[in-house]
C-alpha cells in the first residue's frame, strides 16, 4: 500500500461527492478508474481492494444531510436525559453545546440566550461541563429551516452536524448536571487562558492572540473578520499547519537550541503536546489535520521510515472519515484537506522555484485558492482574484510577525509590566498593516460576483485545473496558459448564464416584518429593488444588519448580482429601508427612486452622496424604465401627512400580469387610487401595509380584482399581519395568496410571454 | 513494497499532479539511484549520440573519412551517459554476475527503443553483440543478449564472435585497428539493429556492421544503453 494510499483516498471522495449529489449512479466511474488501473499493472491487487472496500463503505455510510426521519415524539417524557458532548461555547448573550440522547441514539444542540449579564451566574454556568450528565426540562424542538433563497440554512447545518433538534432553554434552572470527563478538564484550561488573555492583554491584541493561539475568534471584530473573508485570509484565523508548524520550531528552538533536552526527547515530547494543544486549540479538523500530520511523521521518523506526504495526508482523511462521517460536511474540514492535498501534490512544481522564494509564495497561493474555488462559490458566491496577491505579503506576515508576537505576549501575559509595552509596540505594527488591508479593500475590492456554482462547472473545472497543474510542473507555460484560459472561460460563462437568459425573476423576500422585493429583468437587463427592509434592534435604538446579511445580502449574491441599477424606497420607515445604507455600501447601485415626501435623513443622504448615487424624487404620473423596462407611479399626489400614506405607489408588468405595489399606502390613498384610475386593472396586488386592516378596503379589492395577492409579514407578528378581514376580503375575491410567513421567499418567474409563481416553503 | 535494485532502500512513488490518477509504474530503482543516472539529452552527435553542439561529432567525421564517406553504421542511440554512477552498475553487472540489475533498464530501454526506432517501416532484426564463447562461459550471462530480449522475444544470433581479448582493456588505437573477430552465418537482407551495453569508440559495432554489410544487409544502426 505504500505510496497508494491515495487511491482509496480520492474513490473515497469522489463517492462521497456523488452521494451527496444524488448522483450515486455515476460512482461506476470509479469502478471503472481503478478497474483500468489494475488492468493496466499500475497498482497492486490490495490497493485495489482497499480502494473498493472504502467505495462500498462510503456510498453505503454516507449520513443524509436532509432533515431524517427521526422525530421527537411530542408525547415523550420529560426530562430530556443526555450527556454534554462537546465543549460549552460561551459567546456573550449564548450558551451553548450538544447533548447526546442516548434513548434516542440523537444528538441535540442546547442554547441558552440571555440580555442581561446579571441573568448567569458562576453556580449556575459552573455544572456545565463536557461529560456531565444532565437533565433537562424543555421540550426539543425542529430547528428551523431557511425561507429565503441564498439564505444560511441552520437546520441542514446541524443535520450536517448528526443534529436534527434543538433545545432553547427559556431559564437556567431548567437544565441541571452532575458530573464530568476527564477530557473537561482541558476545554476549561482553554476558557481559562482564553478568559487570562482577555484580562491581562489590551484588549485590540487579546482578540488576536486568542483567536491565533486558542481558536477562538469571538473578541474579533465583525469588519474585521468580514475583510478577512472578502480577500480570503480567513485561513489565518483557522489554526492549521501554518499555525503547528510554528508551533513545533518553537519547542524544537527553545528545548534543543538551549540544550535542555536531546533532539530525541524533544520528539517525543512534541508528540505527547500536540494533541494537547489540539484541543486547547479548539479542535477544530485544520487543527486536527495538521497536529496528526505532525505527529504521524515523527513517529515514523522514530521508526526508521521515511513515509510519503500523501500516504500520510490520505491515512488520516480515510481514518477521519471512518470515525466521523458527518466530517465531510465541514466546510474547514473540506477546505484544509483540499487546500493541503493541492500542496502536497504540487511539491514537484514548488521545489523547482525554491530559490525564489516571492515566486514560490505566489505559487502556494495561488494553488490554494484555486483547489478550493468551486467551494468558496458555493458558499460565499464571490471570488476576488486580487487576493491571491495579497496572501503572498499577508501570509509571511502572520507567519514570522504575528504569530510568533503572540505566543511571546502569551508568555510573557503573567507579567504586566512587560507585556503592557510589548502589545503596544504590537498593536502599533498591526494597525498599520490591518488599516493598510482595509484602505486596499477599499480601491481594489473588485470581487467577480459568480453567484450559484453548477456541478457541470465545477467537473469542468476541476478537469481543467488538473491539467494545467500537470502543464506547470511538466514547465509547459503555453499549454498551462491555455487551460488557464479555459478556466477563465469557464467562469465567465457561469456567470453570463443570466444575461441570456430569457427569464426574469421576481423574488418578494421573507424578511419577517418588512418589504423586500428584488426583480431581475429578463437578459440581466435590469436589478431593480423595492425596498430594502430592517429590523429595530431590541433596545429600539439603531437598526440591526441581521435581515441584510442573513436574507438580503445571501438572496443576492447567490443570485450573482454585483450591482443594482435602482432601489425604489416607498417609504421611510425601517422595515422598508432599514437595510437600504448596507446595500448601497456593499453592491453597485445607481439610483435611488424616493417620492417627492420622503423624509430624507441626513445620514443616509451623506450614504448616498459619497456612493454617488443619483437620488430621484418622484410624483404621482410620473413614468420611468430601467433597463428599458417601464413603470408607472400612481402615487403620491399630494402629501398625505402620514409616512405610510405619502408611499410610492408603483405599476408594471411582469409576464404579461399587470403588478401593483403599494407600499404601506392606506385606504385614502386607495380610495383615491381607484378615482383617479377607475379602470385599473391588477393581476399581481403586492398587499399594501402588510395586509394590515388600514389598507384593502373591500371596495379597493373589489374595483381592481387581483388574481394574486402577496403579502409580506413576519411570523406571530405581533402587530396581528396580516389582519384576518383582510384575508377574508382577499378569499371573497378569490385571490390566490401568497405570504412570506407562510410560504418564505415568493418568486415569479417570467418572461415575455407568461410567468409562474415558485413558493420557497410549499407544502 | 518495491525495493530499489541499486541501493536496497524502500521505493515511495512520489505522487505529483501528473501521476494523480494514474500512478507511474512501478520502478525498480528508487528516485535518488534514478537521479544519478544521466540521460544524454539536448543536442547530440546525429551519429553516435554523444552530447555537442555540433551535428557530427569529431570522432564520427573520422569514421566517415575512414570509410570513404560511406559510415558502415547509419548512427547509434544511446540513452545514457556512461558516468561513475553508470560504470558502477554496469561492473557490478555484467563483470560480478548481478544478472538481475539489468532488469532497470527493462521499462527504460524498451520505452526508449519504440520511440526511436519506430518510424523504420520495414521489418528490422534485433541483433546482440555476441561474447566469445570463452568470455560467455566466465560471465555466465551476455549482457547484450539480456538487453535485446527486453526489445523482442527472439533477437537474432547469426553473429559470431571468433574469439577476442577484452575491447575494455584496450587503449583507443588498438581497439580501432585490431581485426576483426566478427563472422556472420548467413546472408541478409533486412535492415539491423545492433544492441550493445556501451558504446566507446564505436568500434566493434562498426567491425559487426561492416560484416554485416558485406552479407547483404542495407542498413546497419546501433542502439546502446550507455555512451562512453
Amino acid at each position: 500500500m505504500t505510496g497508494y494510499w491515495h487511491i482509496p483516498a480520492i474513490a473515497m471522495s469522489l463517492t462521497a461527492a456523488f452521494v451527496i449529489f444524488d448522483l450515486t449512479w455515476v460512482t461506476v466511474s470509479v469502478f471503472m478508474w481503478l478497474g483500468v488501473l489494475g488492468v493496466l499493472r499500475r497498482l497492486r491487487r490490495t490497493v485495489i481492494a482497499v480502494s473498493l472496500v472504502m467505495v462500498v463503505y462510503v456510498s453505503f455510510h454516507m449520513p443524509s444531510t436532509s432533515s431524517s426521519t427521526k422525530q421527537y415524539s411530542p408525547y415523550e417524557h420529560l426530562p430530556v436525559e443526555g450527556t454534554i458532548q462537546s465543549d460549552v461555547h460561551f459567546v456573550s448573550g449564548k450558551i451553548s453545546f450538544t447533548l447526546y440522547v442516548e434513548k434516542m441514539n440523537a444528538f441535540m444542540n442546547v442554547v441558552y440566550f440571555y440580555t442581561d449579564d446579571d441573568m448567569v451566574t458562576e453556580d449556575m454556568i459552573q455544572p456545565l461541563k463536557y461529560g456531565a450528565s444532565c437533565l433537562i426540562e424543555e421540550r426539543p424542538e425542529r430547528p428551523s429551516e431557511n425561507t429565503n433563497p441564498g439564505e444560511f440554512d441552520y437546520s441542514s447545518y446541524l443535520a450536517q452536524r448528526n443534529i436534527q433538534h434543538q433545545i432553547i432553554l427559556s431559564s437556567l434552572e431548567r437544565i441541571s448536571c452532575t458530573g464530568s470527563s476527564p477530557l473537561n478538564s482541558i476545554f476549561q484550561l482553554r476558557n481559562k487562558l482564553v478568559e487570562h488573555v482577555r484580562h491581562s492583554v489590551d484588549p485590540e491584541v487579546s482578540g488576536w492572540l486568542n483567536a491565533l493561539i486558542f481558536g477562538d475568534n469571538n473578541d474579533i471584530e465583525d469588519p474585521v473578520l468580514d475583510l478577512f473573508r472578502r480577500w480570503s485570509l480567513s485561513h489565518l484565523l483557522a489554526i492549521s499547519g501554518l499555525h503547528i508548524g510554528l508551533v513545533i520550531a518553537m519547542l524544537y528552538t527553545s528545548f534543543v537550541t538551549s540544550n535542555m533536552l536531546t533532539k530525541e526527547k524533544t520528539g517525543w515530547l512534541i508528540m505527547a503536546i500536540l494533541p494537547v494543544y489540539a484541543l486547547l486549540a479548539g479542535g477544530a479538523p485544520s487543527v486536527w489535520r495538521a497536529s496528526l500530520m505532525a505527529i504521524t511523521f515523527l513517529m515514523m521518523r522514530k521508526l526508521g521510515s521515511s513515509p510519503s506526504l500523501t500516504d500520510v495526508l490520505s491515512v488520516i482523511f480515510i481514518v477521519t472519515i471512518i470515525v466521523n462521517p458527518y466530517i465531510v460536511y465541514h466546510i474547514g474540514f473540506q477546505f484544509s484537506f483540499l487546500v493541503t492535498f493541492g500542496l502536497v501534490l504540487s511539491k514537484t512544481w514548488l521545489a523547482q522555484t525554491f530559490h525564489n522564494p516571492f515566486y514560490t509564495l505566489l505559487k502556494i497561493s495561488f494553488t490554494s485558492q484555486m483547489i478550493i474555488l468551486p467551494l468558496q462559490i458555493t458558499y460565499f458566491y464571490t471570488f476576488n482574484p486580487l487576493s491571491i496577491l495579497l496572501n503572498v505579503v499577508i501570509v509571511p506576515y502572520f507567519t514570522f510577525f504575528v504569530i510568533p508576537a503572540m505566543f511571546v505576549i502569551l508568555a510573557v501575559s503573567m507579567f504586566s509590566g512587560v507585556v503592557h509595552p510589548l502589545t503596544v509596540i504590537f498593536a502599533e505594527v498591526h494597525d498599520i498593516v490591518i488599516s493598510m488591508v482595509m484602505t486596499l479593500d477599499d480601491v481594489l475590492y473588485v470581487p467577480f460576483v459568480i453567484g450559484s456554482f453548477p456541478l457541470w462547472g465545477a467537473v469542468i473545472y476541476y478537469l481543467l485545473f488538473i491539467w494545467m497543474m500537470v502543464n506547470m510542473q511538466m514547465n509547459k507555460g503555453k499549454q498551462a496558459f491555455k487551460r488557464g484560459l479555459a478556466i477563465v472561460s469557464l467562469i465567465i460563462l457561469v456567470m453570463v448564464r443570466p444575461y441570456v437568459s430569457p427569464t426574469g425573476t421576481v423574488t418578494m423576500l421573507d424578511i419577517g416584518q418588512g418589504d423586500a422585493v428584488v426583480i431581475e429583468l429578463p437578459y440581466r437587463k435590469g436589478i431593480i429593488m423595492i425596498d430594502a427592509g430592517g429590523q429595530l434592534l431590541f433596545d429600539g435604538e439603531g437598526v440591526s444588519d441581521k435581515v441584510y446579511k442573513r436574507m438580503i445580502q445571501p438572496f443576492l449574491l447567490s443570485r450573482g448580482i454585483g450591482h443594482v441599477d435602482a432601489i425604489f424606497l416607498t417609504h421611510e420607515d425601517i422595515d422598508h429601508i432599514g437595510s437600504a445604507t448596507h446595500v448601497i455600501d456593499d453592491f453597485n447601485v445607481k439610483t435611488v427612486y424616493i417620492s417627492n415626501y420622503f423624509d430624507l435623513k441626513h445620514q443616509f443622504k451623506d450614504d448616498m452622496m459619497r456612493h454617488q448615487i443619483n437620488v430621484q424624487r418622484l410624483e404621482a404620473n410620473t413614468q420611468l424604465q430601467v433597463g428599458g423596462h417601464p413603470f408607472l407611479i400612481l402615487s403620491p399626489s399630494q402629501h398625505w401627512g402620514s409616512s405610510n400614506d405619502n408611499s410610492l405607489t408603483i405599476m408594471t408588468t411582469f409576464g404579461h400580469l399587470s403588478w401593483l405595489f403599494t407600499g404601506d399606502a392606506g385606504e385614502e390613498v386607495e380610495a383615491q387610487l381607484i378615482d383617479q384610475y377607475p379602470n385599473l386593472n391588477v393581476n399581481v396586488l403586492k398587499v399594501g401595509h402588510h395586509g394590515s386592516q388600514t389598507s384593502s378596503t373591500e371596495q379597493f379589492l373589489h374595483t381592481i380584482q387581483p388574481e394574486y395577492a402577496l403579502i409580506s409579514a413576519g411570523r406571530n407578528s405581533h402587530y396581528g399581519h396580516p389582519h384576518p378581514q383582510v384575508v377574508k376580503n382577499l378569499e371573497a375575491i378569490s385571490a390566490r395568496i401568497y405570504r412570506t410567513d407562510v410560504h418564505g421567499a415568493v418568486m415569479f418567474h417570467f418572461d415575455k410571454e407568461s410567468g409562474h409563481f415558485q413558493l420557497y416553503q410549499s407544502d | 513494497m518495491a525495493i530499489c535494485l541499486w541501493c536496497d532502500c524502500d521505493i515511495v512513488p512520489h505522487i505529483t499532479w501528473p501521476s494523480l490518477f494514474s500512478p507511474e509504474k512501478p520502478t525498480r530503482l528508487c528516485q535518488a539511484c534514478t537521479y544519478r543516472l544521466y540521460k544524454l539529452q539536448g543536442p547530440r552527435c546525429r551519429i553516435c549520440s554523444r552530447e555537442t553542439e555540433e551535428s557530427t561529432c569529431h570522432d564520427c567525421a573520422w569514421w566517415a573519412q575512414y570509410f570513404n564517406n560511406e559510415d558502415v553504421l547509419a548512427f547509434n542511440y544511446a540513452i545514457y551517459l556512461y558516468n561513475d554512477h553508470m560504470k558502477d552498475i554496469i561492473t557490478k553487472w555484467k563483470y560480478r554476475g548481478d544478472y538481475v540489475l539489468g532488469h532497470m533498464f527493462a521499462d527504460v530501454f524498451y520505452e526508449t527503443f519504440q520511440r526511436v526506432f519506430s518510424n523504420l517501416k520495414e521489418e528490422v532484426l534485433v541483433v546482440p553483440i555476441p561474447l566469445s564463447d570463452e568470455r560467455l562461459a566466465e560471465r555466465g550471462f551476455n549482457q547484450a543478449e539480456m538487453l535485446a530480449h527486453f526489445l523482442c522475444e527472439q533477437p537474432s544470433s547469426f553473429v559470431e564472435r571468433v574469439q577476442g581479448e577484452k575491447q575494455s582493456k584496450k587503449t583507443r588505437q588498438e581497439r580501432i585497428l585490431s581485426k576483426n573477430h566478427f563472422k556472420i552465418k548467413k546472408r541478409i537482407n533486412k535492415p539491423v539493429i545492433l544492441v550493445d551495453d556501451i558504446y566507446t569508440t564505436g568500434a566493434t559495432l562498426r567491425h559487426v556492421a561492416v560484416q554485416l554489410r558485406k552479407n547483404g544487409c542495407p542498413k546497419v544502426y546501433g542502439f546502446t544503453l550507455a555512451r562512453g
